[in-house]
């Protein structure tokens, strides 16, 4: 099942001024832990989206264990453009994830912005950005191996000391990576202090306008979108959480449609998906949707995904594929 | 054993003439040599209006033990050091080529994927169920023995909760009961330490349900 769409001709596409509609930008979901599995990636494709992650997968599981690399990553011909992010901390594990994955997707992004401890204790996720020749090493290493074989990105988070950041944005285009995505947050910023756009500004006037720089964090619509795009000059945006709660995040659409839902369910049911994450994604839409925070937590009193189906069917019009007007509804169709 | 700065990563290195050693050896060794703070942690970020940029002094870089295989120690925030085993290229060329050349990369999900990736595994225990429905147990250890192998694993079992639940969206719930009832007895016969008593209680569950909605009786059932 070998396929490539170049992603970086993608983003200098899709960021490069369109005479009729202006400048646009590449629209991205990115990865979340767990999260974005092969059913929310489905979902999100029906909605106007250019580019999707994985969840990050751990580069020393996924070659040293069959179970991990079953469990870690699934895909289809449908699942494109697609980019795996690898967490790792060092490159003989890289270099051997890139051989074992390069053909399955579109590119590589080497995630340098998870913040959980245990993570950065193995000097992965954000750990990387203070360790700039480990991971300038890396890129470079996979670069010098593949070439524009393998597009490399790199995720982000800024520094204290924004300077810091510019300096390894600067250095990670000397090692060849293709472009970098900057969450807006440092290491310990809490997601409820706004994403800093003045930082991704910053360091966008700073780095070489021939390195693509994707803006993340705190995009939750359309209109956030634009606010992004237009504030730091970049070439595109990453939702994550946002598209957690609303797939058709890029559709315009200000809260989730009910055909997210069916989508959902329709993907979950046919490639398999763990209760826990069902129950999650469904929890994180439906509240976007507006629903009563009774019937929410009804939802989360369900124990199995047949309980919860039940549930769904005498609450709400639950339709399956092939059914008329299946994937389409807007409003949640209370009974 | 001898400690080394690598210049261009920043990475320590260490070379140990005996690569046997225990992991404890390493972790003392490292300890008496005081490495100093700065050859371990990130330089810090000092100059902003931050947050708590003090809290950088507990990045700490990976120490490289062996470049060729990936063997790395981390130190945690405790300062106890932990070492994550290396993997030879003999092994890394197994699992390549388990990989890529017999699984073919990673699994495809497309349409029917549940039903045709368990295919083998209904067909056991369809083919199993006469003697389960008999005597609620299988007449040879021969039987026995393969129902264990195959439903020890958790992926297979995974996979069968899924077909049954997509049986169950679907509305088919005679198949949906048909498969769950099976397993059910199937699971019965293999866990005898009871360490799948929840997943039997809830595919128990879910033939009640599936039941009642086969011959109607259920809310919905008609939908």
């Amino acid at each position: 099942m070998p396929r490539k769409i170049d992603p970086l001709e993608l983003i200098l596409k899709k960021s490069s001024p369109s005479a009729s509609t202006g400048k646009n930008g590449v629209k991205i979901i990115g990865p979340m832990v767990r999260y974005s599995k092969l059913p929310f990636r489905a979902t999100c494709r029906q909605y106007n989206v250019d580019m999707v992650y994985t969840p990050m997968i751990l580069a020393r599981e996924f070659v040293r264990n069959e179970h991990a690399r079953f469990v870690d990553f699934a895909t289809n011909k449908e699942d494109s453009p697609l980019i795996v992010q690898v967490g790792c901390n060092n490159s003989t594990d890289l270099l051997r994830f890139v051989e074992l994955v390069k053909d399955y997707c579109d590119g590589i992004g080497i995630n340098c912005g998870c913040p959980i401890r245990e993570q950065v204790n193995e000097g992965i996720g954000s750990a990387l950005i203070y360790n700039p020749e480990l991971l300038c090493e890396m890129v470079s290493n996979v670069k010098n191996k593949y070439g524009n074989s393998v597009r490399l990105e790199t995720k982000i988070r800024i520094h204290e000391n924004w300077d810091s950041t510019v300096d390894l944005c600067r250095k990670l285009c000397s090692a060849g990576v293709d472009w970098i995505t900057i969450h807006g947050r440092t290491r310990y910023t809490r997601t409820r202090t706004p994403s800093n756009l003045d930082a991704i500004k910053y360091i966008r006037e700073r780095v070489p306008m021939s390195l693509p720089i994707i803006a993340n964090g705190d995009c939750f619509s359309s209109t956030d979108f634009d606010r992004i795009m237009k504030y730091t000059n970049v070439q595109g945006v990453m939702a994550v959480r946002g598209a957690l709660r609303n797939p058709a995040i890029f559709t315009g659409v200000n809260k989730c449609p009910w055909s997210c839902i069916e989508w959902f369910w329709y993907y979950a049911m046919e490639y398999g998906l763990h209760y826990a994450l069902l129950q999650h994604h469904l929890f994180c839409m439906l509240e976007n949707s507006g629903l009563d925070k009774d019937l929410l937590k009804e939802l989360m009193d369900c124990r199995s995904s047949f309980e919860l189906l039940d549930w769904f069917d005498d609450k709400f019009v639950l339709k399956r594929n092939g059914e008329v007007g299946f994937g389409e509804g807007v409003e949640i169709p209370y009974k | 054993m001898t400690l080394n700065m690598k210049k261009d990563t920043g990475m320590m290195c260490i070379a140990t003439n005996n690569t046997t050693g225990s992991i404890t050896d390493l972790s003392e060794s490292i300890e008496q040599l005081s490495l100093s703070k700065d050859a371990i942690t990130s330089s810090l970020d000092l100059n902003s209006a931050g947050d708590r940029p003090n809290k950088n002094i507990k990045v700490i870089k990976p120490i490289e033990i062996s470049p060729n295989t990936g063997e790395v120690l981390v130190r945690k925030s405790t300062g106890k050091t932990k070492l994550r085993k290396g993997q030879s290229q003999v092994d890394y060329l197994k699992q390549k080529h388990k990989y890529l050349e017999i699984d073919g990369g990673p699994t495809v999900k497309e349409e029917n994927y549940l039903l045709n990736s368990t295919f083998e595994l209904v067909h056991l225990v369809t083919s199993l169920e006469p003697a389960l429905a008999k005597e609620g147990v299988v007449d040879t250890q021969e039987k026995c023995d393969l129902l264990v192998k195959t439903f020890s694993d958790k992926q297979q079992r995974a996979l069968l909760n899924y077909l049954c639940n997509s049986f169950y969206y679907q509305k088919k719930y005679s198949d949906c009961y048909s498969l769950a009832s099976k397993l059910v007895k199937s699971y019965h016969v293999i866990d005898t330490k009871n360490r799948l008593k929840k997943e039997i209680e809830e595919l128990e569950r879910l033939c009640t349900r599936a039941k009642d909605k086969a011959r109607g009786n259920a809310p919905n059932a008609q939908d």
